[in-house]
This record gives C-alpha cells, sequence and structure tokens, in this order.
C-alpha cells in the first residue's frame, strides 16, 4: 500500500509553547487512523501541518506532495471537515455545488444531489437557516462526492446529538470509505469511533504516546479485574495503571513493554481486552504520576 | 482559469448580492418612482415658450398647485442656452455621488471578504477547496473594481433612461411642446454614460487604498479600523516630529484630486491635461499591498 502521508521530525511551536515535538508518522493508504488527545494535546495542529494550513519544521509529505507549498493541489485529492461547522452561513446547497462543480475536478455533482435528498435539506435552503446535523449532513454531502484519496476529520460531530453522530459514522462508512481511501479522525468520543478504527494514535503535549494497529491493541493491553485484597501481589506485576471498581481494583497492563505475560495476570482475576478511552487514561495519567514522582524526587 | 475565476466572480456575486444588485435596484426604482410621482402630481405645469423673430427663445413657467397663488417663472434665452452645460454639472455631480457610493461598497466587499471568513471560520472550508489563495484575493478585487460598478452603472444608466422617457412622454402629452424638455434631459443622460466610462478609471486610481484596506482585512484580528487608518495618523504625526515638514496629507489630497480632474478632463476631451504618472505610482503600491495580502492570507487562518 502507498504511503498517504509521512511525517518525520515534525516540530511546531506557538511562541515559545510547543504544540508538536519530534513528531514521526506514517499513515498508508486504506487506513482509518484516530489521533486523540486532550484539548491542547495538539491534534488539530497536527492535522493543519497535514493540510498546509499551518507550517511545521521537519519532514512532510502528503499525497505525494509538500502541503505547505503546494496546498491548493493538494486540496484536489484532500478533503477535510474541521471542528466547527465551517460552512459560509450566506450559501445554498445548490450555490455550494455549483461552485464546487466549477473548481473541483473531482466532484461529482449527481452523487451530492443524491446523498442530500435522503436528507431534509432543500437545495435554496441558506445554511445559516440549518441546524448544525444538517450543516454536518450538508457538508458530508460534499466530500462524498469527491471521493479523495485521504479525508481529514477533525473533530466533525461536535455538537451533534448521538443520532445525529452514528448517522454520519454510518454514511462515512458506507457511501465513502473503500479500501482505496484514507481517514484520519480526530475526536474526544473515542467509543464512537473505536469501531471502525484500522489504528490509533495517542497524542500528548505535542508527542506521540501511543502508535498502535487495531488489530494488535488486544494483544498489548489486558484490563484485570481483581479483589482489593490482591493489591500487593499484582502490584508487583508493574500495571500502568490502577483505579477502584465495585468488585474492587481494576489494572491495565501493557503486555508489550513489560515483562509480565498474560498466566500471570490471569490468576488473580478477570481479565478482559480495555477500551481505548481506559487506556488513553491510563497512559496520561500514568504520565502524570510519573512527572510528578520526578518532581518530588527533585525537590526532596 | 478562467473557468475558475468565472466561477469565483460568481461565488462572489452571490455573496455580495444585496449591494451588487438589489442596491441600486432599489434606489434606481425609488428615483423612478418619485419622477413618476412628481409628473403625475405637478405635471399639468403649464408652460408658454415663444420665440422671437431674432430667435431668442422665451419659456414662462405657470405653477399653481391647489389654492397657493400662481407663480411665474421666466426664463430668458441665454439660460436656456447654458443648460446643457448646467446638465454637465448635473452630470458630473451623479458622477461623483456614484463613485463615492461605489468605493464605499468596494471597501466593504473587499475589507469584508478578506476578514469575514476568518471570523466566521469559513476560511477553513474555503481552503478546503482546490482555489489558490491567489485566485480568491484577486477575484474579491475584481467584483469590488468590476463587477460592482458595472452593475451599478447599468442600472442607474436605465433607470436615467426611463427618466428621460418618462419626462419626455410626460411633456408631450401636455398641450406645450415637450420637445423643449426632452432636447435638455436626454443630454443630460447622454453625458451621465459618457462620464460612467471613466468610473473604472477613477476606481482604478483609488486602488492603493483598497489594497491596502484589503492587508489590513487579512491581517488583523482586531481594532481593524484603527489599523487602516493608523497609518494616516502616525505618518503625519512622524513626519512632524521628525521632518518637521507637512507633506503627507497635501500629497493623498493631491492623488485623489489629480484623479478625478483627470476623468473630468477625459470627459471634456482636454487630453493635454492628463498626466497619469500618479497613477503608475499607484498602481506599483497597489501590487506590492495586494501580492502581501495574497501572502498573508496563505498564511493566517485565524
Amino acid at each position: 500500500m502507498a504511503n498517504i502521508i509521512q511525517a518525520r521530525n515534525l516540530h511546531k511551536c506557538y511562541g515559545k509553547a510547543p504544540a508538536l515535538t519530534d513528531v514521526n508518522l506514517t499513515i498508508e493508504q486504506g487506513e482509518i487512523v484516530g489521533v486523540v488527545g486532550t484539548n491542547g494535546a495538539g491534534k488539530s495542529t497536527l492535522l493543519k501541518s497535514i493540510l498546509g494550513l499551518t507550517s511545521a519544521t521537519g519532514e512532510l509529505t502528503v499525497c505525494g506532495l509538500n502541503p505547505r507549498q503546494q496546498q491548493a493541489k493538494l486540496m484536489e485529492k484532500v478533503s477535510f471537515i474541521a471542528d466547527t461547522a465551517t460552512l459560509p452561513k450566506w450559501i445554498s446547497p445548490a450555490q455550494l455545488f455549483e461552485y464546487t462543480q466549477k473548481v473541483h475536478p473531482n466532484f461529482d455533482i449527481k452523487l451530492a444531489e443524491q446523498f442530500l435528498a435522503k436528507t431534509n435539506i432543500k437545495p435554496d435552503m441558506r445554511v445559516k437557516h440549518m441546524s448544525k446535523g444538517m450543516v454536518t449532513q450538508l457538508h458530508l454531502a460534499i466530500v462524498i462526492a469527491i471521493n479523495s484519496e485521504l479525508l481529514v476529520l477533525d473533530e466533525p460531530t461536535l455538537g451533534l446529538d448521538v443520532i445525529r453522530r452514528k448517522s454520519f459514522y454510518n454514511s462515512l462508512l458506507e457511501d465513502y470509505f473503500d479500501d482505496n481511501n484514507t481517514i484520519v479522525i480526530t475526536t474526544h468520543q473515542i467509543e464512537e469511533v473505536e469501531h471502525i478504527l484500522t489504528r490509533v494514535v495517542f497524542i500528548d503535549n505535542g508527542q506521540v504516546l501511543l502508535d498502535v494497529q487495531m488489530q494488535d491493541f488486544a494483544e498489548q493491553f489486558v484490563q484485570l479485574t481483581t479483589h482489593a485484597s490482591n493489591q500487593a501481589q499484582v502490584e508487583l506485576l508493574s500495571p500502568i495503571h490502577s483505579n477502584k471498581v465495585l468488585e474492587g481494583m481494576a489494572y491495565i497492563f501493557d503486555l508489550k513493554n513489560s515483562d509480565t505475560t498474560l498466566e500471570q495476570i490471569q490468576q488473580f482475576g478477570q481479565i478482559k481486552t480495555p477500551s481505548l478511552a481506559d487506556i488513553f487514561v491510563a497512559l496520561i495519567e500514568g504520565k502524570t504520576q510519573s512527572s510528578t514522582t520526578q518532581q518530588e524526587v527533585t525537590y526532596a | 482559469m478562467l473557468s475558475i475565476y468565472y466561477a469565483q466572480l460568481k461565488r462572489e456575486f452571490w455573496e455580495h448580492k444585496g449591494v451588487i444588485l438589489w442596491y441600486p435596484i432599489i434606489l434606481s426604482a425609488i428615483a423612478i418612482g418619485a419622477v413618476l410621482i412628481a409628473l403625475i402630481m405637478f405635471g399639468d405645469v403649464q408652460k408658454t415658450v415663444t420665440v422671437a423673430a431674432d430667435g431668442t427663445v422665451n419659456v414662462q413657467l405657470h405653477q399653481s398647485i391647489d389654492n397657493s397663488p400662481a407663480v411665474v417663472n421666466n426664463s430668458n434665452a441665454e439660460n436656456i442656452t447654458t443648460k446643457p452645460k448646467d446638465f454637465k454639472k448635473v452630470a458630473s455631480f451623479l458622477f461623483t455621488m456614484m463613485c463615492m457610493d461605489l468605493a464605499i461598497f468596494a471597501l466593504a466587499i473587499i475589507g469584508n471578504g478578506l476578514a469575514g471568513d476568518r471570523k466566521d471560520g469559513s476560511i477553513l472550508f474555503w481552503r478546503s477547496i482546490p482555489v489558490d489563495e491567489r485566485d480568491n484575493v484577486l477575484s474579491k478585487f475584481l467584483t469590488a473594481l468590476l463587477v460592482l460598478p458595472a452593475f451599478h452603472v447599468i442600472i442607474s444608466l436605465i433607470a436615467l433612461f426611463v427618466i428621460s422617457v418618462m419626462v419626455a412622454i410626460s411633456e408631450s402629452l401636455s398641450v406645450t411642446s415637450g420637445m423643449t424638455m426632452t432636447a435638455f434631459t436626454f443630454p443630460l443622460f447622454i453625458d451621465y454614460l459618457s462620464l460612467s466610462i471613466y468610473t473604472l478609471f477613477a476606481l482604478m486610481w483609488l486602488l492603493p487604498f483598497f489594497a491596502w484596506v484589503g492587508l489590513v482585512s487579512s491581517y488583523a484580528n482586531k481594532l481593524g479600523f484603527v489599523w487602516i487608518f493608523a497609518p494616516f495618523v502616525i505618518i503625519p504625526m512622524l513626519e512632524n516630529l521628525f521632518l518637521q515638514s507637512n507633506q503627507f496629507w497635501p500629497a493623498i489630497k493631491t492623488y485623489i484630486d489629480s484623479g478625478m480632474d483627470i476623468s473630468v478632463a477625459m470627459f471634456n476631451g482636454n487630453w493635454q491635461a492628463i498626466d497619469l504618472l500618479p497613477g503608475f505610482a499607484g498602481l506599483v503600491l497597489s501590487a506590492v499591498l495586494i501580492t502581501a495580502t495574497i501572502y498573508v492570507r496563505k498564511i493566517r487562518i485565524d
């Protein structure tokens, strides 16, 4: 499979504040990659660098092009939906389709109109009279009709109700995605996209915390639920995170980066594959505890 | 490339349809309506036109409204022969008013076009379309300086023609000959048509100001108005402070006045009085500012 995105040693600062620090990322054709992080982690900065909307030092190629220097050309191959409803308020769907048809070589107006016909949106209805869900549907109609090589979604379902969010991702998979497309999604609502991702990247403070294929995820991370009386023994196995639950204690283990085996963990209770959200919290809180401990050592 | 610019201009037309199309139509409709009402209410004004043996023309207007006392106005031949020159002044006045109108709307199109999409976030959508920012910026200037004046001029010419025909018809229906008024109103139309050709020239002469507004709109997030006018306050202050001179504001005024003078000189066929050198300097400055605008638009999305 061809590499759609190749990023090496990406750095970006806003003033003195680092937004991206030594980010290395390669995304192949056909992948659906989720980029997960807290507010201010650097997700949007990473996406904007990929789209050529902001500059970053390092090597970066998207669809074989330099995104910063060939931004307009890149947009023939890439579509994106930003986190806020960014369609102009004065425009109507008919005008939007007509304009896009004239300036975008890969836009199929019939596809867009077919998709719109399945919604409540009328062709002459202005965006300012649409709800947020309708605006997202209209934007999705454009994206589906372009059928680009790479689709970048930056919090596309922010502010939508659960029905609209599910409908959005269903439409994405049914009407847009085939094995030739590549999708990169940033979202806070990890649980909604977990089932469609082929790969997940955790980013925090501008650095990549974790980059794992979903098929390898279950082999790498294990969650153990055990009685509180086993706490001392379990903690000898170096879990990356622990928290209290109704049954006692829950621990998360990273089998790839420790010497602990599955058999050692299984004897203490029930095991299962943790959710992405659990792993993300585990890694972030684990990082926080680690830095706090270092600080205590420093000032002791 | 041409189809992209056509699509861009059409997009700008949709966005600014109010000022490009509806404003001149409404204004013209009001003017036509006002003249129509005036002709209906006061169309029965009686005139006595006498032509003496030596060819002098005398027009006596008798005005009588309801029970008001009659007022008689006399126009002697000299005033009648100067009427065409008076209408040239009227045409120049209408031309100047239209240019002021167009300048304000052009500033609004350029300023709002280059700042509004950053404010409401729609720039993120426009940047997802494969149109270079160079084409985006240039199409906004073309809309402000070409499309906007074209619509205003054409619609105002149509309105003025309709008014001229209405007046001519009204006069021809009255007892006295309507040809006198027709001869006076159609030269007004012709003079205004001739001056309208120079609208584009007048707006291009002001291009440096539009280009500066475009650059500020592309960059400033807050206090855009302050940024626009700041150089016109700060530069004279610094000039006075460090150079003890006062050349900046007179130079601006001279530049603007020379543009309008050239328009009128071209209108009157006085080609020797035309000096286009300041205009070339203005074009160079405009090119620099517009290039800077394109660069800023490429690097700023918020």
